[in-house]
């Protein structure tokens, strides 16, 4: 098979309107201010109303350079050990195949060539366990830019080899909070030199970073739409795989930090469904962490995409602005709030989540290790411990299909192992 | 009731910058204006841009209630012989609670539509119920859409055959950000078919509000370029460029 041509944009076939991105009451412009922040052609694709959007070719090429397509296997010793064999089969999509090791790359390419074509010279963004900063780094040596990545504290200190690659790939990381901007030098003051970050600031960080120089562009890695469809190639993908193997799927499983690995893989299929065309049946199973369970124990309602409010908010399940969960090893399930088509379907009932504890999900991850013979991400084992649960429970009813996103390998998270 | 292809409209909020500076300027401004948009002064003008966040502000200062705005409103469009839509955000009205009063107040005020920009996306529920109500009180159905919205939804819209469907075409009034407005609205115009296609949101110039007409729009609404040119210049400011987009709309017909 091929890559797809296209990307899909759900929010042409969402059964109500998406609620717009607006900006807060208190802080007028912040949607006007987009414009000296993001890449051009990444405002673009937020605000389309097609339901179909033309992969550049640069991106195209791009994608093929680095791996894709990604396969799809059949997980049969996963099916062996949980004694399901027989009775369910269960397919992942691994993304772990591309060079920074997840899915990141999918966007991190599209925006690294929109910010080339807005003549930048530099692309900043925040990252929490590093997946995403290593992908943009690796995207913008694609396009000859420099990179600043503002990482989490808790995760620059435990994921020392992300860093380290990073700034192999010429990337200046700086752990937030940092001395660098008002928002870091606020969230010191009122918490101190031990804060552990949250990737809400850090967005705060890297966007008021951004906006000191015109020749910057910030690229962000999950919750807006336009991010959410670059990632759709993963679904698009999968979507004709299965129909290669001749396979109809009952549950789709993908773990959610924002909401761009969840979506991209699901979205496709989702698409199909709200226009009536497949998939009357198919469940779609979000695995959030229990220490940021936005979609399970946060409110539908707009708040901010960051801490600091540089950003517009969003309607979105939320655990508000301010959340700073606990240090975990998935830190890139710890964003405090969802994407706004993601929010929706879950608050319409077309998608069901569930917050799954970080030693349960590193457990699955080492079941999954000595199965499959690939070391899941930590944040990735939630979809592998949310298919176990679904394969358990389609075994006792007779059977059927699971398929779930693998979004990276762990090969860089060896201490969460330990 | 039937309104002029292509048409172009004025927005200004009820009350702005003053009762009477309002009154004057509609004034000024109806001799180039199809219909106007008139928006009832909002504690949380939610879609809004800064401009026109700002002028609510300012006219919630100068009008006491909703009632006080749409008699100003329903008297100064009288007095130039202008025609009117309303619009307001329903929460700002108690929200569903609300709309039945809320439409009658809207139609005892002799405005042709009231258009409710968070009726879609907060309230999708209550559409009928506001189909119905606007139809009851001798209103048409006004609908606002996003650059981002569902397909089946515009179809159905168009289906209701309202006096015109709004399309936004940024993310917020004033807002200029790099959107493919072109071709979002040759989408929209495909699918709501002959429907009327108001385009709105940072549209500053003839040549902006002919290539949305060329676009498939059949008219356009400017508030946010009115209201900075009205503070810069006063309403002759502000009458010029009303003039001159519906000069180039005229011209462009022929």
């Amino acid at each position: 098979m091929d890559i797809p041509r296209r990307w899909y944009n759900i929010a042409a076939d969402l059964p109500e309107p998406l609620p717009p991105l607006v900006d807060p009451p208190e802080r007028d412009g912040r949607i006007s201010l987009l414009a000296s922040i993001l890449p051009s052609r990444l405002i673009e694709d937020e605000y389309r109303l097609d339901r179909w959007v033309l992969i550049p070719h640069e991106v195209l090429e791009a994608y093929r350079k680095l791996g894709r397509p990604t396969p799809l296997a059949r997980a049969r010793g996963m099916e062996k050990q949980l004694g399901v064999d027989g009775r369910v089969r269960i397919y992942y999509k691994y993304e772990g195949v591309l060079p920074t090791g997840s899915h990141k790359l999918n966007t991190a390419i599209a925006q690294a060539y929109y910010a080339s074509l807005d003549g930048a010279s530099e692309v900043v963004t925040e990252t929490g366990a590093g997946q995403w900063g290593l992908a943009v780094a690796t995207a913008a040596s694609l396009f000859s830019l420099k990179t600043t990545v503002f990482m989490t504290a808790s995760s620059y200190e435990r994921k020392a080899a992300r860093r380290t690659l990073m700034a192999a790939l010429g990337a200046r990381v700086v752990p937030s909070p940092s001395r660098e901007t008002r928002s870091g030098l606020e969230a010191i003051r009122a918490a101190g030199e031990g804060h552990p970050g949250s990737l809400g600031l850090a967005i705060a960080e890297a966007v008021e970073y951004t906006l000191a120089d015109e020749h910057r562009r910030y690229l962000p890695g999950s919750v807006l739409e336009a991010v959410l469809m670059h990632q759709t190639v993963i679904g698009l993908e999968a979507e004709e795989q299965l129909a290669e193997e001749g396979v109809e799927p009952d549950v789709l499983v993908a773990c959610v930090g924002g909401g761009s690995n969840f979506g991209g893989f699901t979205y496709p299929f989702l698409g199909a469904r709200l226009r009536g065309e497949a998939y009357r049946k198919l469940r779609f199973v979000a695995a959030e962490s229990s220490a940021a369970p936005k979609l399970t124990r946060g409110e539908y309602r707009y708040d901010g995409l960051d801490s600091s409010l540089m950003l517009p908010m969003a309607k979105m399940y939320t655990l508000g602005k301010d959340y700073v969960p606990p240090a975990t090893h998935s830190a890139g399930l710890r964003y405090h709030g969802a994407a706004a088509s993601l929010s929706l379907l879950k608050r319409m009932g077309y998608i069901e989540a569930v917050a799954l504890p970080e030693d349960e999900v590193l457990a699955a991850a080492r079941r999954f290790a000595r199965s499959e013979g690939i070391i899941p991400a930590p944040e990735s084992a939630h979809a592998v411990l949310a298919a176990e649960l679904e394969a358990r429970r389609l075994a006792s009813r007779g059977g059927g299909v699971v398929v779930f996103n693998l979004s990276g390998h762990g090969l860089l998270d060896y201490e969460a192992m330990m | 009731m039937a309104l002029s292809r292509p048409g172009y409209s004025s927005y200004l909020t009820i009350a702005w910058p003053s009762p009477s500076e309002f009154q004057s300027l509609l004034h000024k401004l109806a001799p180039c204006t199809d219909f106007f948009e008139l928006g009832l002064p909002a504690r949380n003008p939610l879609y809004d841009g800064p401009t026109i966040r700002s002028t609510h502000r300012e006219a919630l200062r100068k009008v006491g209630s909703r009632g006080e705005a749409l008699r100003l409103a329903s008297r100064a469009a009288s007095e130039a012989g202008a025609r009117f839509i309303v619009m307001t955000y329903l929460w700002e009205h108690g929200g569903p609670r609300g709309l039945r009063s809320l439409v009658e107040d809207v139609a005892a005020s002799g405005a042709d539509a009231l258009l409710l920009p968070d009726l879609l996306f907060e309230y999708p529920g209550l559409l009928v119920e506001y189909v119905d109500a606007a139809k009851n009180n001798g209103l048409q159905p006004a609908f606002f859409a996003s650059s981002k919205f569902p397909h089946h939804i515009l179809r159905l819209l168009a289906g209701m055959k309202p006096l015109l469907i709004y399309l936004g075409l940024q993310p917020a009034t004033g807002a200029s950000l790099p959107v493919a407005v072109k071709s979002n609205v040759a989408l929209a115009r495909e699918l709501i078919e002959d429907s009327y296609l108001l385009a709105g949101f940072a549209i500053r110039s003839p040549e902006t509000a002919i290539a949305v007409i060329e676009a498939g729009a059949d008219a356009v609404v400017v508030g946010s370029e009115l209201a900075r040119l009205y503070k810069a210049g006063g309403a002759e400011a502000a009458a010029g460029l009303a003039c001159a987009i519906k000069k180039a709309l005229v011209a462009r017909r022929g």
